[in-house]
């Protein structure tokens, strides 16, 4: 009997081991579906059956993979409109987009918010990395050639993406309404005032009335926290597929 | 009861049937993925040995295929953390700028737009407002989106400038732009476009020709105020402003690229990929050198300052 009570299988603490280790086990594979990614098919299976890895193909040339040769620039890209995002909601927690309120709500976000100022420099850093890591993108896809049929529509997706990265960090600079921001907004949008024939109207669109105000305000925060986003992530969405369908440039 | 039983016995049978269905599918699956090309480490064997002359050189390298989990999936993780970690040491360090409550009433000088947007700012120093400001970088983006339509030679995809030619060539338009710019700056700084030009077209007062005309209008009532004169006041832009703010700049722009187009193919014998990568070098080193100018040494009231930088505004 005593010897009975001491084996390991009868053990209630190794019971209950035992068993949540196989509970454990059936949670894993109710979420991934395979074992540890360590055999051919359990890899494809890792990139197949999930929803966030399976635009990737499951094999790829070695030879593609030379960090030389993209420098991770397209990913890189991905990288920070990602981390913008989840930034910019957190922000948009403390922001109101109202000419009394707004320059407080930054204030307060800087001062009195818990790593307020963190997350408002990493949205303000990752932005200007943003635009220059997708226009080295664009000079990494130039120079490689990577825009040879047909990855031709590709291409001006990316210019349009280009384009779309230049209005978000443009929209969101006017958002903390201060000095530097309303002037350096007054200044641009000025620009597309002197557009011939339709200069003025375009500009009075642009900013919904003669100089930046309230309505240049809330036209640019609706722009920059919904409009820009969603044609951004919709066209990254398209260029990721295309890249996927087109076959990728590199290692051929 | 016996009923009861034999069906116990039956569901045992078959859970065991089942056991041993799982555990052949097991087998099957570890031997499949053995058999595998993928999982060994050499994808290619001696087939025949023969003399040098007899078969044909492979040009490439046989091409190896591996499994995007983890090989592409290592690099894409460990890109997107050391960029997480640099973003977080970056924010943690340096803090974005804020300056006062916007003030309508109190413009600062110099007013400037964010930095990305400089460059065309600086163009706008040298140009009229719409060209430098809208025409140009519309037309630019057009040709940019253009290139793949129009650039179907011969020759590869996949390698960093085409060729060594390519690369000789995006090294030349680098130098030839950079200096192209600066002495257009420097230039435009020392001469003054827009005076010279005013100098040259100048009118009584001062004020360069052809300011406003005046077309009767037929039948119009002479005796009519406020428009006197049963005449239409036409503005017409004056000669030296359609001089200095489009002329002269449009034909900057097409000489110096055509030149460019000329000097690649006399010296390198440039194909059409080569002369496409010798105007795009031309607009990304024009691009970074009016960025860095715009941002860093215009000062007080757009003027050139060598040291504004060192009391620049933020970004
Ligand atoms: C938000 C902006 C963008 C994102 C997130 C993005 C993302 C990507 C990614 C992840 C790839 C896969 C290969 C690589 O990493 O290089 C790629 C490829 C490509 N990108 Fe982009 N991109 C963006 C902007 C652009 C721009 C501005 C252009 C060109 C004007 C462009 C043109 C292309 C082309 C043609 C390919 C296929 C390249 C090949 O097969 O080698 N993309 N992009």
């Amino acid at each position: 009997m005593a010897t009975k009570k001491t084996s390991p299988r009868r053990n209630p603490m190794d019971q209950i081991m035992q068993a949540s280790a196989a509970f454990g086990f059936r949670v894993y594979k109710s979420v991934f579906r395979h074992s540890w990614p360590d055999s051919a098919r359990t890899r494809s299976l890792a990139t197949m059956s999930n929803v966030f890895l399976h635009l990737h193909p499951t094999t790829i040339r070695r030879a593609s993979l030379k960090v030389t040769y993209t420098f991770c620039l397209g990913g890189l890209s991905f990288f920070f409109f990602l981390v913008l995002t989840v930034s910019g909601v957190l922000l948009m927690f403390y922001y109101v987009p109202s000419v009394t309120q707004a320059y407080q709500d930054i204030k307060d976000l800087q001062t009195v918010v818990f790593a307020g100022q963190f997350l408002r420099n990493m949205h303000r850093w990752g932005a200007h990395a943003m635009v220059i890591v997708v226009f080295l993108h664009m000079c990494r896809v130039f120079y490689t050639r990577a825009y040879r049929p047909p990855r031709e529509f590709n291409w001006v997706v990316g210019v349009l993406l280009l384009v779309l990265t230049f209005l978000l960090s443009f929209s969101g600079y006017l958002l903390p309404w201060d000095q530097l921001s309303f002037w350096a907004v007054t200044v641009g949008t000025n620009i597309a005032k002197a557009t011939p024939f339709v200069g003025p109207e375009a500009q009075f669109l642009l900013i919904g009335g003669y100089e930046i105000g309230q309505n240049a305000l809330i036209r640019f925060y609706t722009l920059h926290v919904i409009a820009l986003p969603l044609a951004a992530a919709v066209l990254i969405a398209v260029h990721f597929w295309r890249v996927r369908k087109d076959g990728f440039s590199g290692g051929l | 009861m016996a009923d009861t039983s034999q069906e116990r016995q039956a569901n045992q049978e078959q859970a065991q049937a089942a056991a041993a269905e799982t555990n052949r599918r097991a087998e099957a699956r570890r031997r499949h993925d053995a058999s595998n090309p993928l999982d060994k480490a050499r994808p290619h064997r001696l087939l025949a040995v023969v003399k040098k002359e007899a078969g044909f050189i492979p040009t490439k390298e046989p091409s190896t295929i591996v499994h995007v989990w983890p090989h592409l999936l290592m690099i894409e993780f460990l890109c997107a953390i050391v960029f997480t970690v640099t973003l977080f040491i970056t924010s943690a360090f340096i803090n974005a700028p804020l300056e006062d409550l916007a003030n309508p009433e109190r413009t600062p000088n110099p007013s400037k737009a964010p930095w990305y947007f400089l460059n065309l700012q600086e163009l706008l120093l040298h140009m009229d407002g719409g060209l430098a400001g809208v025409i140009v970088p519309t037309v630019v983006l057009l040709l940019i989106a253009l290139v793949p339509y129009f650039d179907l030679g011969p020759g590869q995809m996949g390698r960093w400038f085409t060729s060594e030619r390519g690369k000789a060539v995006v090294q030349f338009s680098a130098i030839y732009t950079a200096f192209w710019l600066f002495f257009l700056i420097a230039f435009d700084i020392f001469f003054p476009v827009k005076t010279l030009m005013k100098n040259l077209f100048p009118d009584a007062s001062g004020k360069g020709i052809l300011t406003t005309i005046k077309i009767p209008i037929p039948g119009g009532d002479p005796t009519y105020e406020p428009t006197p004169g049963g005449m239409l006041n036409v503005s017409v832009t004056p000669a030296d402003i359609i001089f200095s703010n489009w002329i002269i700049p449009i034909s900057v722009i097409f000489i110096l690229s055509g030149l460019l187009i000329f000097l690649v193919r006399k010296r390198f014998n440039a194909d059409r990929r080569d002369i496409f990568q010798a105007l795009f070098t031309g607009f990304v080193v024009a691009f970074a050198i009016t960025t860095v100018v715009g941002t860093a040494f215009r000062g007080y009231g757009q003027n050139f300052d060598w040291l504004w930088w060192a009391f620049k505004r933020p970004l």
